[in-house]
């Protein structure tokens, strides 16, 4: 559906991955890592300095307006819409555009609409809407039709959780119909519960292409452990910890799994003092990013 | 070309559907464009004396003269002025990406995207005028002229939205230039307003070879009134509607080419 080999474009260098049909694949890395450049070149929007992309197997940026079709982008940074229109012929422009016949349109934008919660204002001029009310209709541009290729930069910033949730669902049936998402986000929580594979880039490498949990072994391989304890303080002594707090007969401690096991640990702490529970976090995407951006400043 | 007008017709009935809400602003916007262009044509009626002429051109025929520029200029404007025009902010904004991601040509997509609905007060007063001037001509015109006249008419749209885009065409080289194209664009093509006549042999060759503003107007008219004295201007008189038809493919060739520089799809 989409594939890069050894492409160069900007900050990004030698990025090779292939994403198949039904997948959705989150992009994340810090500010400046080349997530929106990859989201522009897999839309024929940028053409590559070295290397290929095709999508749909065709040159993208030769062939744009025939791929175009297939393919749904939103930049959370551009305004979908002229200040002057409304939402509703901006609807009917677009299903014009992408040939949906009437009733399918009527259909779908009902739907949309509906879902999102736009059709109360759609016929107010858009320069009179709030951010939040036009990026409910401006996300919905994107579920619109039949698309093969859903492009996402940043796209439920400025939106409030219910609609998110929403959009999240959406999504998902997309993907269940065979289409392919790319999600460039920093919202990391939404990113783990929307994707099947996790693309990191770092300073225009790509650090890793893959399923998530492979991904959050190797790169943040951190868990927090948080026990109740009753009795006396448990000695540390010198473990090989990364930090640890106490308050009252409650200890939280962050640990490399590489260093230090769980078992390790556990038991370590059993032996030092009566523990009554214990809880066991494991690490979380958000970490990944967190580590990079450590990485970064050393 | 009939699917065009179809769904052209479509979208201007979406549109004012859509704009029903905004009445107010609009007959305001259509009002105050209808007054300014009425104040002009008062001006010849002014400058003429009522009765007199300027170089051998009546009231009359200076409406017809600066009727064929204005009519033609707003038709054009409610097809692509706006959007033309703000070429510039739609690359600023990133708009012009997502447009070129959507399976409709850009320049499609422009007419598309707003209406001209300001200009219809300007095409409102051009066809009074107009229509007031071919009434106050004694000389009826022959079938002949009818025909030519509509070439012409079709002939100046076509030049004037191939202006209007090659206007907007050079925010793809340049930013900010917007005031400096507006002056060279259409600071010439006012000159238009007055027979061509009037000026020195340069201007009348630059308004001619150079920018051809004269072939939406001058030329026109000339055969229209019957005042051609030369074989020259009989032959630019006849080859106006088709200068604007190349004038037109020269400004999308151009339009193209700043796409394709924009994308970078040439490196």
């Amino acid at each position: 559906m989409l594939s890069f080999e050894h492409v160069s474009k900007f900050v990004l260098s030698d990025i090779s991955l292939h994403i198949p049909a039904g997948v959705v694949v989150g992009v994340i890395g810090v500010s400046g890592s080349g997530k929106t450049t990859l989201l522009r070149l897999a839309c024929g929007l940028l053409q590559c300095e070295q290397g290929s992309v095709r999508t749909f197997l065709v040159n993208p940026v030769r062939y744009r307006r025939q791929i175009a079709p297939d393919i749904r982008v939103f930049f959370s940074e551009v305004s979908v819409f002229p200040e002057d229109s409304t939402i509703l012929y901006e609807f009917q422009r677009l299903g014009r555009i992408y040939r949906m016949d009437e009733d399918e349109f009527k259909k779908t934008y009902r739907y949309l609409s509906g879902l999102l919660q736009f059709g109360a204002y759609e016929r107010i001029q858009i320069r009179q809407l709030s951010l939040g009310q036009r990026r409910r209709a401006e996300l919905a541009t994107v579920l619109l039709g039949k698309a093969r290729l859903i492009l996402l930069d940043e796209p439920t910033s400025g939106l409030d959780e219910q609609a998110r949730k929403v959009f999240r669902e959406q999504l998902k049936r997309k993907k269940e119909s065979g289409t392919s998402v790319l999600l460039a986000s920093h919202n990391m929580a939404e990113t783990e519960q929307l994707c099947d594979r996790i693309v990191l880039l770092d300073g225009g490498r790509l650090l890793y292409y893959g399923e998530e949990d492979r991904l959050l072994r190797k790169y943040a391989p951190v868990h927090e452990l948080e026990i109740l304890f009753q009795g006396r303080l448990p000695d540390m002594e010198d473990l090989p910890l990364l930090r640890y707090s106490i308050a009252q007969n409650r200890m939280r401690i962050r640990y490399h799994s590489d260093i230090i096991s769980t078992a390790e640990l556990v038991s370590h702490l059993m032996r030092r003092t009566a523990v009554v529970q214990i809880n066991i976090a494991g690490p979380e995407l958000e970490d990944v990013v967190l580590c990079r951006k450590e990485g970064m400043k050393q | 070309m009939k699917e065009f007008l179809s769904t052209y017709w479509a979208y201007i009935k979406t549109f004012f559907k859509a704009r029903a809400e905004y009445r107010t602003s609009f007959f305001l916007g259509m009002l105050a464009n209808f007054y300014c262009y009425f104040i002009t044509y008062v001006s010849y009626w002014v400058l003429t004396n009522g009765a007199g002429t300027i170089a051998g051109w009546d009231f009359s025929d200076l409406s017809i003269l600066y009727g064929l520029s204005l009519l033609t200029y707003s038709i054009s404007g409610t097809l692509i002025w706006y959007t033309a025009y703000h070429l510039e902010d739609l690359i600023i904004s990133g708009q012009l990406d997502i447009m070129l991601i959507r399976p409709q040509g850009l320049i499609r997509q422009m007419i598309f995207q707003r209406f001209g609905d300001t200009f219809l007060g300007q095409i409102a007063v051009t066809v009074i005028f107009l229509c007031g001037a071919f009434v106050l001509r004694t000389d009826g015109l022959s079938w002949c002229m009818v025909l030519y006249l509509i070439l012409a008419v079709i002939g100046g749209i076509f030049l004037q939205i191939g202006s209007m885009i090659l206007f907007g065409a050079f925010s793809f080289w340049t930013m900010k230039t917007g005031e400096l194209i507006n002056v060279v664009f259409y600071g010439l093509r006012d000159m238009t307003k007055y027979p061509l006549l009037i000026y020195p042999r340069a201007v009348r060759m630059i308004l001619t070879f150079v920018l051809p503003w004269s072939f939406i107007n001058y030329y026109p008219a000339v055969l229209i009134t019957g005042k051609s004295t030369s074989a020259a201007e009989l032959i630019l008189g006849i080859a106006a509607p088709f200068v604007g038809v190349v004038w037109f493919l020269f400004a999308i060739w151009i339009f193209r080419l700043g796409i394709r520089r924009y994308t970078g799809a040439g490196s």
